[in-house]
């Protein structure tokens, strides 16, 4: 494993020097000044990670270990593999991780809201549209309840940008896209100040976990990306 | 280099789980083992998960300790 993780320290002038003077790479310095001299935060990494962290062997300890955390990460696909093209089940439109999006219910030995490892029901709706990873839009036009997910896009934004179902549909038209604004804080420890700066955030269908399968211009569906290398 | 996790068709090399692969032989997926590492298995969460698990059951919602036993479970 490749620990490439930075590390960050606040410093005084005198450890500053000893850190230029070291084989670490420094990557940042932003002085800080306080009443009692100037400090620095520094971000450092060290070149050496590469080589000293090892399957197996290593100097370092991590507490992790990547056999564990891949077991488990696939024992949570294989679980939810079953869902995937299966006809004893309704038609699966977007699934994430843990959750799965049907036309219609599930068998009941599998939804509970209590049981370990099984389903709950989050909720009913009859309009959704499934746009690209974590961005959609549920609606129940009885109940009224809305659901609109965006990823990136803040829920103030969503709401300020007056974003509903109906206004995310035309992005399944074929090289369409939509344009939001988006208030974002930017902190600045050297001028001592919170910036609050007007972002713009492009937002189409994406398709680089499958490919998109349009008809007449209009998105209509995904299927698996093939791979083919001889 | 697309660095993110696919589930393609096709012909493809890597690193895998072997449980993910035998489960994937479901699904029709063939495939051939270069090398590997063997791991000693067992249920290692099992007693762990199933007792904190039970425990937040005792306690209602507004109970921190069913908030406790929520966090040691997710910081597993």
């Amino acid at each position: 494993m490749n620990d490439a993780f930075n590390s960050l320290d606040i410093i005084n002038k005198e450890e500053l020097k000893e850190f230029e003077e070291s084989k670490l790479d420094i990557i940042d310095i932003i002085p800080l000044p306080t009443s009692k001299g100037e400090k620095y935060l520094i971000t450092y990494s060290n070149p050496n990670n590469i080589f000293e962290t090892k399957m197996d062997g290593n100097r370092e300890t991590h507490n992790i270990n990547i056999s564990i955390a891949s077991a488990v990460t696939s024992y949570a696909r294989i679980h939810m593999s079953q869902f995937k093209n299966n006809k004893d089940f309704p038609n699966l439109y977007y699934t994430d991780t843990d959750s799965l999006y049907f036309d219609g219910p599930l068998p009941d030995y599998l939804v509970d809201p209590k049981r370990l490892g099984a389903l709950k029901l989050e909720g009913i709706y009859d309009k959704a549209l499934f746009l690209a990873p974590k961005v959609y839009a549920l609606e129940n036009t009885t109940t009224e309840e809305k659901v609109i997910k965006i990823k990136g896009l803040s829920k103030e934004s969503i709401i300020k940008n007056n974003i509903t179902l109906d206004s995310l549909e035309i992005l399944l038209n074929k090289d369409y896209k939509l344009i939001y604004n988006q208030r974002k804080w930017f902190r600045s420890l050297t001028e001592a100040n919170i910036k609050i700066l007007e972002q713009s955030y492009n937002l189409k269908v994406t398709g680089n976990k499958r490919e998109l399968i349009y008809e007449k211009n209009k998105l209509i569906g995904t299927k698996p990306i093939k791979i083919n290398l001889e | 280099m697309l660095r993110r996790t696919l589930s393609p068709l096709g012909k493809f090399s890597g690193w895998f789980f072997s449980e993910e692969l035998y489960n994937a032989q479901k699904y029709g997926y063939n495939f051939e083992v270069l090398r590997g590492y063997t791991f000693e298995s067992d249920y290692i969460f099992k007693d762990y998960v199933e007792d904190l698990y039970n425990l937040r059951l005792t306690y209602p919602k507004t109970d921190p300790m069913n908030f406790s036993a929520k966090l040691l479970l997710n910081s597993l």
